[in-house]
This record gives structure tokens, sequence and C-alpha cells, in this order.
């Protein structure tokens, strides 16, 4: 097969252009990548790019350097999945209650819903509520309340609404249930929807640190994003004691606070990447579905 | 609830197990017994069971933990605000006036006057003619902050106009007392090093609108620091954005820019961007406080460059400007500590507040334990030299020892003394410049000083700044509004080509901020300033 001079010159240009946006895009996670191995030091008179100018662990080994950051680590692990299964199971279910037309109560709980998403008690009710519910100090406090959120319901309802009712009714015909029916027939078609959903609720979970901290002042019920505040905040202490007089400027030589910033925004953003690539086949898969739709 | 009763039981357990060994009915007036309070922090580092923390805690039997309320003001006031609401509050709150004012109002605070009658004879001494100051308007004390009884400069004060030691060295070291004296100076070693390594060279910047245009214009007047106000002798307050020496400080700034000595991103700098600039060593002189130049000034250590260091001068428009700049105030903590409804015993909080303020206790949080912390050499005491490196080498180690903790704030101050006559605090002169580089010190010697506070005015005292006072209501509102004029048309002003066009720039500027409520404004100020002159002078001339 000839390509003719137009068709190359249209892929070449294309690709540069691709090249290019991919550049724009990774560009300023590479550089934070590099702010954190580089000496901070040296970072403070800017001109790092890509690659680290004196190369140094010493940022990772002040953020590790705290004790609690295993414990929390593994709180926020444990959040995240908990948290992240429970939270897609429920809103699963609500949303394939919502979705059945012959369901009586569903506009009232629609309305009900949607009003939740514009109205809410503020901060300091919701506070007593979870505390005369005797969740402050737990680690349910973490999970309960964020269980449902109303926008993912109705992401995952208007999914469910599209798929065809003859699924449903065929199931119904050879006597499922209708748990065996969101079990066994609408949730396998419905991977795309529930993947992207279970990325959206796990972020949520593992960069949550404000719950911690209004709810739960025991160290030991710290979760990580907690932990990496308090040392940011510490290191940006010290800038202002230093101001005092009271810290030499030697000290301050260990790190800077954009170092620290740059240095756990990597740890932070870590994970995340490494579970995207295992969800994104479900996304494109999701694109393919969409587009075979009659 | 739960905590509440946790606490009930460890104190009333606490006052059992002393019972056994002590008097019988002894459940108040044990003065020595250990009793824990909770207290709260914006430090989430703090500790509570340091070295000299214990040894305190030996002395008065007062124990605390402490509650972390971190991230920024906003979130801090939200978990203020929640403790309030549903009385979870820590036993002792340490927290700004404004916070402290809206958990009076509450009704969760206990008022202190009567326990430091009875339990507080040190504190009422160390305050003397200050002490009706901490009187709300109904008579009752709600906080307690530190007084402050230095008398001399803090040691480690400096002037925050800057101007690099190699251009004082290409000048040989001249005497620099005035802006134009400055701009001689700058203008000359620009036009022998228009670049450095490449890079153009910056003879004059600035971080951010208030330290571009505000506050080196009210230091270049020698005025006290009061934020974006000053005070006339009436004590009348006037908006500093509209005043002459503003006017004067923005022809200077103009005068830069036509000779082309101005940062082109003056306008646009932040505290980051700036400290970028200032690490490379490619800004000659500008306005910044110790606190944006610490970094930038480490770093230029770090890479060797210790010409590009900076020296700290006070600068003023011309010869007859009488500096009033370096101020003392009877206070300088801007957190206090309050006692909370949920504390049981609150005499002993007072008790132990009443030995930090003994010489005693002050040894103990600001030098430490004598033998481990400092050593007393003739007379004076010193702080250890393996002190001093385990500060450099490890920046927890102050927080670890115990030698800065929640106890720090009720310092006497830096440069107060004792009554022994040795000073309160270990930031003195000795230390201060014992800490300085060698090219500081050379820089230092050239100029006959010792340390840089030495070249700043003789401390005045003042009532109090301006933005120690809780602001009136709608003030925000007006500022808002004149900060968005101000940050509009001051480019213009800057950029004026000539004098006509900065004129008729400054009178339009002028315009809008009278349009936005200047003279509302500093009406309400002066109000407020007033209240707070008679309570002054009601409470110290007595």
């Amino acid at each position: 097969m000839r390509r003719s001079i137009g068709d190359i010159s249209f892929s070449v240009i294309n690709y540069m252009f691709l090249a290019a946006l991919g550049m724009i895009t990774v560009y300023p996670f590479l550089n934070l990548l590099a702010i954190s191995f580089n000496d901070s030091l040296d970072s403070l008179r800017g001109a790092v790019y890509v690659f680290p100018n004196e190369f140094t662990l010493d940022n990772y080994r002040v953020v590790f350097k705290s004790d609690s950051l295993l414990h929390a680590g593994i709180l926020s692990v444990a959040r995240t999945v908990l948290g992240t299964a429970l939270s897609v199971l429920c809103t699963a279910m609500l949303a394939y209650t919502l979705s059945r037309r012959e369901y009586m109560f569903r506009k009232p709980i629609n309305l009900i819903l949607i009003v939740s998403m514009y109205l809410n008690g503020g901060i300091i009710p919701t506070y007593l509520l979870i505390k005369n519910l005797g969740m402050t100090n737990t680690f349910w406090v973490y999970i309960i309340p964020g269980l449902i959120s109303v926008f993912n319901v109705i992401i995952i309802r208007s999914y469910f609404e599209q798929l065809p009712e003859g699924l449903i009714e065929s199931a119904k015909v050879e006597g499922a249930s209708d748990i065996s029916i969101l079990f066994r027939v609408i949730l396998p078609i419905s991977l795309p929807v529930i993947s992207t959903i279970t990325l959206f609720v796990a972020v949520g979970h593992w960069s949550s640190w404000f719950d911690n901290y209004l709810y739960n002042s025991k160290e030991n019920l710290s979760v990580l994003q907690y932990e990496l505040m308090k040392i940011l905040i510490q290191s940006t202490n010290q800038v202002s004691s230093n101001a005092t007089g009271y810290v030499d400027k030697n000290v301050l030589a260990q790190t800077t606070p954009q170092s620290i910033r740059a240095t756990l925004t990597v740890i932070v953003t870590m994970p995340i990447i490494f579970i995207y690539p295992f969800l994104q086949k479900y996304f494109i898969k999701g694109m393919t579905v969409g587009a075979m739709k009659e | 609830m739960k905590k509440l009763l946790a606490i009930t039981l460890v104190l009333t357990l606490s006052t059992f197990s002393l019972a056994g060994c002590g008097s019988k009915n002894s459940e108040t007036t044990d003065d020595t017994g250990p009793v824990k309070y909770t207290i709260s922090t914006t430090d989430p580092k703090m500790k509570a069971d340091t070295k000299i923390q214990k040894m305190i805690s030996e002395k008065t039997g007062v124990e605390f933990e402490y509650m972390p309320v971190i991230g920024g003001a906003d979130q801090a006031k939200q978990k203020y605000e929640i403790w309030l609401a549903s009385e979870d509050y820590p036993d002792i709150v340490n927290m700004g006036v404004d916070n402290i004012s809206k958990y009076r109002d509450g009704g969760a605070l206990q008022p202190m006057e009567d326990l430091i009658d009875q339990y507080g004879p040190n504190i009422k001494k160390k305050f003397g003619k200050f002490y009706d100051l901490l009187r709300d308007k109904d008579g009752h004390i709600y906080s307690l902050g530190n007084v402050n009884l230095s008398k001399e400069t803090p040691a480690n004060v400096q002037g925050s106009f800057v101007v690099q030691y190699d251009v004082l060295k290409e000048a040989g070291y001249p005497q620099i007392k005035t802006l134009d004296q400055l701009f001689d100076v700058l203008q000359a070693y620009v036009t022998k090093h228009p670049t450095m390594d490449g890079k153009e060279t910056i003879a004059f910047s600035g971080a951010g609108a208030d330290l571009t245009y505000n506050n080196p214009s009210v230091n270049a007047a020698g005025l006290p620091d009061h934020g974006r106000f000053s005070i006339d002798s009436d004590n009348n307050v006037h908006v500093a954005l509209t005043s002459d020496y503003t006017k004067k400080y923005y022809g200077f700034l103009n005068k830069l820019q036509n000779a082309g000595m101005l940062d082109k991103e003056i306008f646009s700098l932040n505290y980051e961007t700036a400290s970028t600039k200032l690490a490379q060593g490619r800004i000659l002189a500008g306005f910044f406080p110790q606190w944006v130049l610490g970094g930038p000034e480490s770093s230029l250590i770090a890479a060797g460059k210790t010409d590009r260091e900076f020296a700290k001068f006070p600068l003023y428009f011309d010869e007859n400007v009488q500096d009033h700049s370096n101020t003392v105030t009877p206070s300088s903590s801007g957190n206090n500590w309050a006692i909370t409804k949920n504390a049981k015993h609150p005499e002993r909080i007072i008790q132990y507040l009443d030995y930090l303020f003994t010489d005693e206790g002050q040894k103990l949080i600001s030098w430490g334990i004598e033998g481990q912390h400092y050593d007393v050499v003739e007379g004076k005491r010193v702080r250890k030299e393996e002190v001093n490196n385990q500060i450099k080498g490890d920046p927890d180690y102050l927080i670890n020892e115990g030698l800065a903790s929640s106890n720090s704030m009720f310092s006497f101050g830096d440069g107060a003394k004792l009554d022994d006559g040795d000073y309160a605090t270990p930031l003195t002169a000795d230390a201060i410049a014992g800490n300085y580089d060698d090219a500081t010190k050379d820089i230092l010697k050239k100029y006959n000083k010792k340390i840089w506070a030495d070249f700043l005015a003789k401390p005045e005292y003042i009532p109090a700044y301006l933005w120690q006072l809780n602001a009136p209501e709608k003030s925000t509102a007006i500022m808002k509004k004149m900060e968005q004029a101000w940050q509009k048309e001051t480019p213009k002003m800057i950029l004026a080509k000539t004098q006509g066009e900065f004129d008729a720039a400054w009178n339009s500027y002028v315009g809008q901020l009278d349009q936005a409520g200047l003279k509302n404004l500093e009406q309400m100020w002066t109000e407020k300033w007033k209240q707070y002159i008679e309570v002054y002078n009601k409470a110290t001339q007595k």
C-alpha cells in the first residue's frame, strides 16, 4: 500500500503534535521528580528541569524520618481498599434500585439525593452528628460517612438505565432475583463505569486528610496524607522559626518547603500511577462499548 | 463527652492515689500531684515528654498532651469553631486573639484574674504596670501571653533594605544612608557588570505587593510598622498607601525603572520566585526581610557565593529622616493561652504559668538544663558548643529536647535580662555573631559593627502595633476594595515615562482610593486606636 505525501506529512505532523502534547503533560511531573531528588538549596536557585543537578536522597530521608509513617501508610491502604470496595458496592446497589422504573419511591428518593448535592448542614452540624453517632476517634469515620456519593450514584444509574431492558426481563423470566440480576447480569457488563467510579473513589480515599484532621485526634488513627501534611507544615514552620534566628542558616540547609512539597507529591502520586494502567483498559473498553450503541 | 469522662477519671484517680500517701481530704488543695492537661498546638511535631518538660513537670506536677491543629489559618479556624460548638476543646487553647474572643463570647473560657491574684504572684510582678492591659472590657482576664521585658533591640533583628556584599566592596564600603546614595552605588555597579553568569543583573527588586510598595516606604520614612497605616502624634490613624512618603518611594522606584535598573518582573514576583532570583545572586539590592532572605542566603553560602550575600541596613529618603521604626511593644505574642471550661483545677495551670514567669522557669524554657544545654562561664550563661552543633545538624533537636515548646512563647523576650543581670534567652549578640560566616564578619568589620542589629536606631516603646488590635468590622471589605485599586494603579506610576505622567497617575490613584472609602477606614481605625490608647493609659498610669 503506497501512501501519498499528504498522508505521510499528516502522520508526521500528527505524531509531532501528539508528542509535544505528551511532553507538556508529563513535564510538570518529571520536574517535580527531579526536584525531589535534587539538593534543596540547589533547587532554590531554579534551573532544575527534567534531571536533578545535584542528586540527593536527603528530601526523602527527611520525609521518611517520621516513625509514624509506616503505620499511617498501612491505615491509608486499608481505608482505600476497604472504603473503595464498600463504597462502590453500596453505590452500585443504590444506583440499580433507582434505575428500575417499577421502583415505587424512585422519584422522591432521587429528589432527596439531588437536593443533598446542593444543600448540606455545614461543617459544624456534620461534626456534631458524627460525634453523636460515636464515630469520632474510630477508623470507621473514614469509611461510613462517605459511603454514598450522589454524584457517583447518578453516573452509575445513568449507565444502568441505558442498558437494554430485555437483559433484565429475560433474567427475570429465568427466575433470577434482583440481587443476582445485579451481580450476575448488570455488573459484569458495566465494568467500564464501575472501574471509573472505583478510581474516583479510590483517589478520593487515598488523598483525603481532612476527615482525619476533624474527627480523629489520636495519633494511632492517622492516615498517610495527614502525617505528610504535618511534615509539610513542619518544614514551613521551620522557615519562619529560622527567621526569628533561633535556628541558623545551616539548619535550613537540609531541606526547603519547596523540595519537601515536591517529594511529598511524588510519594503520594506513585501508587495512583501504578494502579492507573490496570484500570485503563476498562476506560478504553468503555469508550468502544459506547461507540457500538445503536 | 467520653474524653471529659476520661479526664475526670484520670484526675480523680490521681488525686486518690495521692490521697493514699498524703493527707486524706486533699481533693483540690494538693499543689504538686501530677495532673495532665490537653493543650492545642499549631506545630504538629511538638513533644510533651521532653527532658525539659519533665523537669518543669517535676516542679509543678503539671503534664501536657498536645492536640495538633494543623493546616492554614482557615483550617485551624474551622477546627477551633468545631471544638467550640461541640465543647470538645482541650483544657488549654493556645491561639490568636480573634479566636480567643470567639471562645470568650461562646462562654468556653474560665476567667483567670482571681486565680492569678491567688496563685500567680510572679505573673503579676513581671507584668507590672502592664498587668491591667490583660483585662477584657468586662474586667476579666481571659488569656495570657508573654510580657516583653526587653529594653534593647534583640540581636537577631536587622534592617530590611539589603545590598549585596560585592556591590559594597566595589564602591569601597561607603556609608549608605539614603535611597539616592543607594541608587548611585547600584548604578555604578550595573554599568560595570551589566550581566552576571550570562544573565541580566537586576539592580533592585521586591517580593509581593506589600514588600515592594508599602513596607519599604513606611520604613524609609522612619515610621513604626503599623502595616498599611501610620499613626500621628495625636493618635490619628492614616492610610499609608496615599501618603507623601509612599509617593516619594514610588518616585524612587520610577527613577530606578527609567534608569533600566528595576526588575522587569517586579509586578509579578512572589516570595518563591523572588527567592530563586536572590539565590542565583542576580539581585543586587531590595527590600527583603529576614524570612524571605534566609533560604536564599543559605543557598548562596552552600554554592560558595558568599560575596553575593546581603548587608542589611536601614535606609531613608534623606539624611533628615528621624528613625522611629525600631519599636518595642508590651507583648510580642500573637498567640495566647486561655483556660477552657473543660479544665479541672484551673489553679494548677496558673501555678504552672507562674513558675514559667520565675527566673528559674525562664532559664529552663529558653536556656535548658545547666550542664546539659548551657554552662555558666564567668557568671554568664553560654550555650554549649555541642548543643549549637546539634542544632545545626538536626532541625528537630530543639523540639526533641524541649527548647522549643508551647512554653517558649512565655519567654521574656530576646534581649531581656533576668534578675541575675544576664540574658533571658540564648539569642545574644555573641551567639548571633558566632553564627555568621567569614564574609559577613569581614563586611561588618569594615563598618565597625558586630551584628546587623547595631545598624538600627535606638528602640522606642509604643503601646502596640495597629495590627495587634482586632480589625474594625467593616474595615476588611474597604481594605479589599482599596487593595484592588492599589495593585492595579501602582504599576502605572512606576512605569511612568515623565513626571507629568507620574503625577497624573498618582492623582487618579488617590482619587480611586478615596472613592473606595479611605476616609471612612481611617476614621474606624482612629476610633479603635484611641479606645486602645485610653485603656492603655488608664492601665499603665495607675
